[in-house]
């Protein structure tokens, strides 16, 4: 639903994402928005942004993988493992900088994710997710394996001799890696792979009846998620948790990242920042405030309720979006401005 | 050395194929993979050592509990989260077994702590000799109830009106419901048998081993490859497929186990898996999509 | 025996597909349903025997009577169990069940021994016989829409709703197929309602029929007076300019509007 009187006079036009000047405007409001934003807010608040920053770029990864070509990954944490863990052993063990292990981490996820997508050519929905699932479990196996399972210590991420050590520098980098990443799998979805990979999603046989080389388009849609997790998995390395171990990598994190997905709508680059942004203040925010009252309600219950209460709030929360709004919160946004676009009358 | 391999990997694989005998029976009828099974047989163990240790009722008594309770879990997970999501897509579904998995796991948490403890003793300790080989008597009696489990459920399966109900609903919903059968009953059945099979398994690897939340993962790490291998519409591949994997599992690790520090043997069903994906998707027994053009 | 009066389907609420149609099914009789694609025909019968359900249909006005029961507001679990049985679109056989299994689906609320019913539908149709323990997804197309025909008999239904038997097979296995129906009719006495787009096989066997054309019936005639309709021969059975060479000049059916469009 466009806004009124807005039309096309150009295929730029036609494409565009953003179209009128309010739109134009509120961009650049959200932009300074997030620019300041460390300037008035609290350490915790950095924090948490920057933490959404990190699972908005993985989240954006699987929304590749899974929500525009239909290839269901259930382990995109483990390939954020892969990336951290890379990214950790090329700057502490063998020296490089970090603007060189970065995308190595990445690449190093994205191939892992190309072996482990490989039998994709021949299974399909659910077989190729529990291919994904062995994926996560013995990735983390071999990780834990190679490097024990003890944390291990990362050092200070540092671009030409610009060390990011406070929280307000490293907010800077992941919220830039964040833009460049919800921009580039927005402008996916314009492109000749992009409406492969929608094709493919939609009917695969008549995909390839028409032309689509299947198997590559899988193949890149994995590698792509793959690499975005490995992105992820260096920044949460060297700007978040300083010291990895594979317990932060578990199944229980890639359901987190499907949720999002399934909670902001699957399918839609909106939806996953819905998603992620929505669960994550869930956690952060709400799950602190719930648990003391648990706690005190029921004084019978152990000590992990703060865990406890979250991991229960979070699977409630899916449950009662898959079976209420299957399309996530991105419908109830389109909803919300169609309505306003058409109001007085009835959307 | 490799005859007590295979004789416990056998043993063993009568527990797995047990798990996954529920696993397939809700596939068979409804299409879904339930991955909250090995969350639902976790919990159900912790309810019974809850009614034996802190209620401090029998043992027997404690199973039957656990019993009823699961035959109600089962109807209540068809009614409210089954049902409203007929018709969506896989990656629904899976989600929301993944979701109710870790629901439980966190009411676990909450109501039981992160211990680990012991259910009390029903089956003897002291394994038995059959030559040079031991057997755990736990592990013998899984074993028996699996088979009898699985003779139970073929022949529900070939000579009831029920199960070829159940198999006429996993086939095509619309179709069943024109021939008159009550498509929500069957469902509810065979989620209630589902869970008690994942009540018993529970118990059983809970009195081998001990009751601790970890117990849950079994439900995908072991008892998906035995699945896959063996077919996920299939009984008869749950049973075999349980003992290759348990085999497999047992004799590799024990063989490699040693070159690599230890551990092997946890993630070997799932390589297993991933080669059984690689070359036979549908298993040794499962359905094959039949196609027409 | 089965009445429908002015009944009105929506699908998802807003797409409406039938627009108050009325018919009847006299008792132990054929009746035909005719009509193009997307006419209602498929929809008319899932009303009947409540499958709308399955597909997110409603039916939102009129009323569907059987002997004198209101059947519209019923599940379609209920309306089998009194004894309407629809043979779906598509031969929809249980693809990795046996043939035998099959026909045991179809008895399903039979009580005991259903040996005599798997007798009748052996009888009728002895290629089954022989095909007994194959797979049924593995049949031929003519074999699996006589499975499921025999399944729905296995029933023995009041009233069986058939939904183009006649699709994808051969003229001579259409004929053969209809030669069955109307035996099955005159021995066992079910009344039929068919659907059928082949309009000359259906209208053989039937004794009223109905054309529909988008949601509404147009023409409501016994069988004879049907096919000797000049409208419906040119549309429904090809007719148009019998034994002559056909001129496109003329355009004849352009200039021939349906009587019955509005």
């Amino acid at each position: 639903m466009r806004p009124a009187g807005t039309y096309d006079t150009t295929y730029g036009q036609d494409m565009a994402t953003v179209r009128t000047k309010a739109q134009w405007i509120m961009l650049a409001l959200f932009l300074a928005f997030l620019l300041a934003f460390p300037h008035f807010s609290g350490i915790r608040w950095t924090g948490v942004f920057s933490l959404m920053g990190i699972t908005l770029i993985a989240v954006f990864g699987l929304h590749i993988t899974t929500g525009l070509c239909g290839q269901i990954n259930l382990g995109q944490a483990a390939f954020m493992a892969v990336g951290a863990y890379t990214s950790a052993v090329l700057t502490s063990k063998l020296g490089l900088p970090f603007l060189v292990a970065l995308p190595c981490a990445g690449i190093m996820a994205g191939i892992v994710g190309l072996i482990f997508g490989a039998p994709s050519l021949r299974i399909k929905g659910f077989y190729l997710a529990m291919s994904t699932l062995a994926a996560q479990f013995i990735i983390i196996w071999a990780v834990t394996k190679l490097f024990g399972a003890a944390a291990m210590s990362v050092p200070y991420a540092s671009i030409g001799g610009f060390v990011l050590d406070t929280d307000t520098k490293m907010y800077y980098l992941i919220i830039a890696l964040t833009l460049i990443a919800g921009l580039a799998a927005l402008n996916l979805t314009r492109t000749r792979a992009g409406r492969a990979f929608t094709a493919v999603r939609d009917n695969d046989l008549a995909a390839e009846v028409m032309g689509i080389n299947l198997f590559f388009y899988k193949l890149l849609a994995f590698f792509i998620g793959c690499f975005y997790a490995g992105i992820a998995g260096s920044l949460w390395a060297h700007c978040y948790s300083f010291s990895i171990q594979p317990l932060q990598f578990t199944l229980k994190e890639s359901v987190w990242y499907l949720g999002m997905i399934v909670v902001g709508g699957i399918g839609s680059t909106l939806g996953a920042v819905l998603g992620t942004v929505s669960i994550r203040l869930l956690d952060k925010v709400f799950a602190p405030y719930i648990s003391p009252l648990l706690a005190a309600a029921f004084p019978f219950l152990r000590a992990n309720v703060t865990y406890a209460a979250g991991a229960i709030l979070f699977a409630l929360v899916i449950i009662i979006f898959l079976t209420k709004q299957p399309r996530g919160l991105a419908h109830w946004w389109q909803i919300i401005k169609t309505s306003y676009r058409l109001w007085p009358y009835a959307h | 050395m490799f005859l007590q391999f295979l004789v416990s990997g056998i043993m063993i694989g009568g527990i797995y194929g047990l798990v996954a005998l529920g696993l397939v029976l809700v596939y068979k009828s409804s299409r879904v993979l339930n991955l909250a099974h090995g969350s639902f047989l976790m919990i159900l163990a912790w309810l019974c050592w809850s009614f034996a240790e802190q209620l401090g009722l029998p043992i027997w008594l404690s199973i039957l509990l656990v019993l009823a309770i699961s035959v109600l879990a089962g109807l209540g997970v068809e009614r409210f989260m089954l049902r409203p999501l007929i018709g969506q897509p896989i990656l629904a579904v899976i989600i929301a077994t993944l979701a109710l998995g870790y629901l439980l796991e966190g009411v676990a948490i909450m109501a039981w702590g992160a211990d680990t403890k012991g259910l009390p003793e029903f089956i003897p300790r002291e394994p038995i000799w059959l030559g040079p080989v031991s057997i755990a008597q736990h592990y013998l009696w899984a074993f028996g109830i699996a088979i009898l489990l699985f003779v139970l459920l073929l022949l529900f399966f070939r000579y009831t009106k029920m199960g070829l109900g159940m198999q006429i609903v996993s086939e095509d919903q619309q179709v069943a419901r024109s021939l008159g059968i009550r498509v929500k009953n069957i469902l509810a059945q065979s989620w209630a048998f589902a869970l008690v099979i994942a009540a018993i398994s529970g118990i059983l690897f809970a009195s081998l081993n001990s009751v601790n939340n970890g117990n849950a993962l079994i439900g995908l790490t072991k008892a998906l490859p035995v699945m896959l291998l063996g077919g996920l519409e299939s009984l008869y591949g749950a049973l075999v497929g349980g003992i290759i994997v348990g085999i497999f599992e047992i004799v590799v690790g024990g063989y490699i186990d040693p070159w690599v520090g230890g551990g092997f043997s946890n993630v070997a069903p799932l390589f297993l898996m991933l080669v059984i994906l690689l070359v036979r998707p549908y298993g040794i027994f499962g359905w094959q999509r039949i196609e027409r053009i | 025996m089965l009445v429908m009066n002015a009944v009105e389907v929506r699908y998802l609420d807003v797409i409406l597909v039938l627009r108050g149609v009325s018919l009847e099914v006299p008792e132990g009789k054929i009746v035909a349903l005719l009509g193009g694609n997307g006419a209602g025909k498929s929809t008319v019968l899932k009303a009947i025997s409540g499958l709308l359900e399955t597909e997110e249909g409603k039916i939102t006005d009129g009323s569907i009577y059987f002997n004198g029961t209101r059947i519209d507001r019923m599940s379609p679990e209920d309306i089998v169990r009194l004894g309407i049985v629809q043979v779906i679109e598509g031969r929809r056989v249980m693809e990795h069940l046996t043939t035998e299994q099959n026909l045991r689906g179809g008895a399903y609320l039979r009580h005991g021994d259903v040996k005599r019913e798997l007798d009748m539908v052996y009888s009728y149709f002895p290629r089954l016989k022989e095909l007994r323990h194959a797979t049924a997804g593995y049949l031929s197309g003519g074999e699996q829409q006589m499975l499921v025909m025999g399944r729905a008999m296995m029933a023995h239904p009041k009233l069986m709703l058939l939904d183009e038997p006649s699709m994808g097979l051969a003229p001579l296995l259409t004929k053969e197929i209809f030669n069955m129906i109307q035996r099955f009719n005159s021995e066992e006495k079910t009344a039929m309602l068919i659907v059928e787009q082949n309009a000359r096989a259906a209208l053989s066997v039937a004794e009223h029929g109905y054309v529909i054309e988008n949601g509404r019936v147009v023409l409501d005639a016994p069988a004879a007076k049907l096919a000797n309709n000049p409208d419906v021969k040119e549309f429904y059975l090809g007719l148009s300019t019998v034994g002559e060479k056909r001129s496109y000049r003329e355009v004849k059916h352009y200039r021939r509007r349906k009587r019955w469009l509005a």
